[in-house]
């Protein structure tokens, strides 16, 4: 009788046994469907965008207009625009990238003013038709601020920049630092918009300096025109120029970041390291690592950055108060072999 | 008992029925709803395959419209139909509508801004346009020309727009395109894993649902098989479910052990049975004995007989009287012992026996022995092996008073004590050393009475016959107070 008890609850445990794992089975079955659809239909949204993914949103659309459209001085001003404006309420957005056919700066300033932006910065030039244009901008209410070039003659809100002169100065400063009393040409390499009038500045900025600081030198400024119109058109001028030189200059100077790296790269290829002193343009890594190595003697550095921050300062101040102060100069420094080292930690830093 | 089972079976377990039908059931539900999902998963993404390029088609279809004005514009300032302006105010009307879908709000992602910048120089353009059949309707040339011209600026602007959106969708898309293929693919083989697995699982599933049925079934047919070829120690069929096959494994174990108690008291019957046989056996062993030795003893008991009847008949005619009762006796007593071959016989015919016996004595020495008799007369119908008190009597003479220089007497009384009827013989002998008892008891002593005046039976003899024929050991006591002080020698009849 006992045995039979035992029996019948051994038969019983086991019926319960087969009853669990039945359940389980069924359990895990379920669990299977549901993560699975779950994940599934969370992979479609992800996909499609159908998932409603929220997008910051903006009170104020400014767009950065430049010549160039990948030099790496605009994408650090673009930056530094940017994150000022996420922090104040902007979103800037750099005109004509995403465009499938590259447009002139005049063309994007009028897509810019009919497609009702809240502000411009532009870098601008003393052409008329840029003048214009900044004028319709500004009647149509939409504030413009010139960067690092200006046009000065039109009623754009505010410019931010170096100050040509000032550049020319510390460019002449510089040239008077390499120069001795065997030196006896420095080239100046100019774009070839030869009406320019903010080249104009930059070079008359040098030749003063020359004229009241080194006078005690034998020194023949010379200017050459630089095609930048076509694409690798500036590169291949420079090698074109070099090549054919009688005589190469003691001192070359370039006046923005694409000569920079042409002349850098020719006188690499052209094993003329050491014959000439270059003064550049800039400080990116492969800049700052040719000052450091010797290649180039000393460069430009500005804080583009910075100068991304104040160009969204500016225009938010015009849009909030109505006022905004039409001249922002920003510090012009120079990096040679002595501080270069300090700029590469910097840069290093900041790519980390 | 079965019925009752069944009852409760039927109503607090599951049937083998009713377990098929929901691991059915189950099973089916499982195999469905797998399907479903791989279904409603396919279509799902066959879905999403065919929006990847819905926003590339809608944008097809605002460049379309936006080139539609742009013409019909055109056509109006050139010819200024009404047919013209009616197409360009319901294009008109369609492209606004069109770009009342796209974004408006500044964010921060390159193609909703895109969307952003066209749809503000579309409105723009439409400005612009409306303003160019404005001035054309109202003649005034210089300026619809300058409203034509901007207007066609930018429309070439937003026409330039679209494409890049377009483009960038596109390639957007192609990703999205790859991506969803990927993940289609990836689908697949899940679905394909799922389905397997739930195949695996069902087959699992039935596959222990129908153990339980089965397994029973199996180790009944089993035992069912061991109890056939006779082995009925077999270990009980385990119960393991309430359903019929359980039901049936109770009612077998149930059947196992009604057999095995019935081969039990079969056993016992069968034992009971030899043990009676031998008992019978051995009694009829003992009375051919006896029956043996009276024979051996007898002579000639029928020429005896007629010889005896003789002298009693001459005795008569020569009025003997005592000589004639004597011989008479003396006939009557070896008849008994011819006649009364085997077998029981009544207390009464063994009391007399003695009577006979004891005259025959008395005759031969004289009236020396004292012959007493108390006997209840209700209790002599009793049965008792033949041949039984006289050799009492006899061993009372011949070892109690035979010698003694005293008068002996014996005495028999019959008497009842409970639910035994005492056969007492007493004599005023010798008497009897304990250790004698004991032996003649014990059956070792009593020994053949070698005395030529014996019938043959011995005490043994008699005690076995007595034990044997009445079943139980104590069937006869012997007591002796001491030497000289005489014997008592008790049968126990059981009144049955």
């Amino acid at each position: 009788m006992r045995r039979r008890e035992q029996e019948k609850n051994r038969a019983g445990r086991r019926s319960r046994g087969v009853f669990m794992a039945a359940t389980a089975l069924l359990g895990i079955l379920i669990a299977f469907h549901v993560v699975g659809l779950i994940s599934a239909s969370m992979h479609m949204e992800r996909i499609t965008g159908q998932g409603g993914i929220e997008y910051e949103d903006f009170d104020r659309h400014y767009v950065l207009i430049t010549q160039e459209t990948n030099e790496s001085v605009w994408k650090e001003v673009l930056s530094g625009g940017s994150s000022r404006g996420r922090e104040t309420g902007a979103y800037v957005e750099w005109y004509g990238q995403n465009l499938d056919v590259d447009y002139s700066r005049e063309e994007l300033m009028r897509m810019a003013i009919a497609a009702r932006v809240d502000g411009i910065i532009l870098e601008a030039d003393e052409g008329d038709e840029l003048r214009e244009l900044i004028d319709e901008a500004v009647e149509n209410e939409i504030p413009v601020v010139t960067v690092l070039s200006d046009c000065y003659k039109s009623s754009r809100q505010s410019y931010v920049g170096t100050g040509n002169y000032n550049l020319g100065r510390e460019y002449g400063r510089q040239i008077i630092k390499v120069s001795t009393k065997e030196t006896k040409k420095a080239l100046v390499l100019m774009d070839s918009k030869a009406d320019d009038s903010n080249q104009n500045i930059v070079i008359n900025g040098i030749r003063e300096t020359l004229a009241n600081e080194g006078n005690h030198l034998r020194l023949e400024l010379e200017l050459a025109a630089i095609d930048s119109a076509s694409s690798f058109g500036a590169d291949e001028a420079i090698r074109d120029m070099l090549v054919n030189m009688e005589e190469l200059p003691d001192i070359i100077v370039c006046l923005n970041e694409k000569n920079t790296l042409s002349v850098y790269q020719a006188a690499v290829d052209y094993n003329i390291v050491g014959k000439m002193d270059i003064l550049g343009y800039y400080t990116s890594d492969t800049i700052l690592q040719a000052v450091d190595k010797g290649i180039l003697t000393f460069s430009i550095a500005i804080d583009f950055e910075k100068i991304g921050i104040t160009c969204v300062d500016a225009l938010n101040e015009y849009l909030n108060t109505g006022y905004v102060s039409d001249y922002f100069v920003m510090e012009v420094n120079t990096v040679n072999r002595t501080n270069v080292k300090e700029y590469l930690k910097n840069a290093s830093e900041n790519q980390k | 008992m079965l019925q009752k089972i069944r009852n409760r079976s039927q109503k607090s377990a599951m049937g083998i029925q009713t377990k098929l039908l929901i691991v059915f059931l189950v099973t089916s539900v499982l195999i469905f709803s797998v399907n479903i999902y791989v279904y409603m998963n396919i279509n799902r993404m066959m879905v999403q395959i065919d929006s990847v390029y819905a926003s590339n088609a809608n944008l097809n279809e605002l460049q379309n419209t936006i080139n539609r004005v742009q013409v019909c514009m055109t056509e109006y300032l050139n010819t200024k139909s009404s047919d013209a302006m009616e197409d360009y105010f319901r294009n008109a009307e369609k492209y606004r509508e069109l770009i009342g879908q796209l974004n408006e709000k500044i964010v921060a992602d390159e193609t909703l801004l895109m969307e952003k910048n066209i749809k503000n120089i579309s409105e723009s353009y439409l400005e612009a346009t409306e303003q160019a059949i404005e001035y054309r309707r109202g003649r005034n040339v210089e300026k619809y020309k300058e409203s034509y011209e901007k207007a066609s600026q930018l429309y070439s602007y937003v026409d330039v727009g679209i494409y890049s959106l377009n483009n960038k969708r596109f390639g957007d898309n192609s990703e999205n395109y790859r991506e969803l293929m990927t993940s289609m693919q990836k689908a697949e083989m899940t679905n394909i894993l799922i389905l397997c697995l739930t195949g695996l699982m069902t087959m699992t599933l039935i596959g222990l649902v129908t153990q339980e049925i089965t397994q029973p079934l199996r180790q009944l047919a089993r035992t069912a098989n061991q109890v056939a070829e006779g082995n009925l120690e077999v270990e009980l069929v385990e119960v393991r479910t309430r359903d019929e096959v359980g039901v049936v494994a109770y009612a077998f174990n149930q059947m196992i052990e009604s057999i095995r108690e019935y081969i039990e008291r079969l056993k016992r019957s069968m034992e009971l049975e030899r043990k009676m046989k031998e008992k019978e056996l051995l009694m009829e062993t003992h009375l051919k004995d006896a029956q043996l030795k009276y024979l051996q003893a007898q002579i000639n008991p029928h020429f005896l007989f007629n010889t005896l009847n003789a002298g009693a008949q001459l005795a008569m005619m020569e009025d003997a009287e005592k000589t004639y009762r004597y011989v008479q006796n003396v006939a009557d007593f070896f008849r008994y012992s011819v006649k009364k071959d085997y077998g029981s016989v009544t207390l009464m015919e063994e009391i007399e026996l003695v009577d006979s016996y004891l005259y025959i004595l008395n005759v031969r020495f004289s009236g020396e022995i004292h012959f007493q008799k108390d006997v209840d007369e209700e209790l002599t119908n009793a049965s008792i092996p033949a041949m039984t008190l006289q050799p009492v009597v006899e061993n009372c003479v011949n070892h109690g008073i035979r010698g003694i220089d005293w008068p002996g007497k014996i005495s028999l009384s019959v008497y009842q004590e409970n639910d035994t009827i005492c056969v007492s013989i007493r004599d005023n002998g010798v008497g009897m050393p304990a250790e004698q008892v004991e032996r003649i008891l014990s059956g070792t002593g009593g020994g053949q009475d070698s005395d030529k005046d014996s019938n043959g039976v011995g005490m043994d003899n008699v005690i076995n016959r007595l034990r044997l024929f009445y079943g139980r050991e104590d069937v006869i006591d012997i007591t002796s107070a001491g030497e000289n002080m005489g014997t008592e020698v008790v049968i126990y009849i059981p009144i049955s």
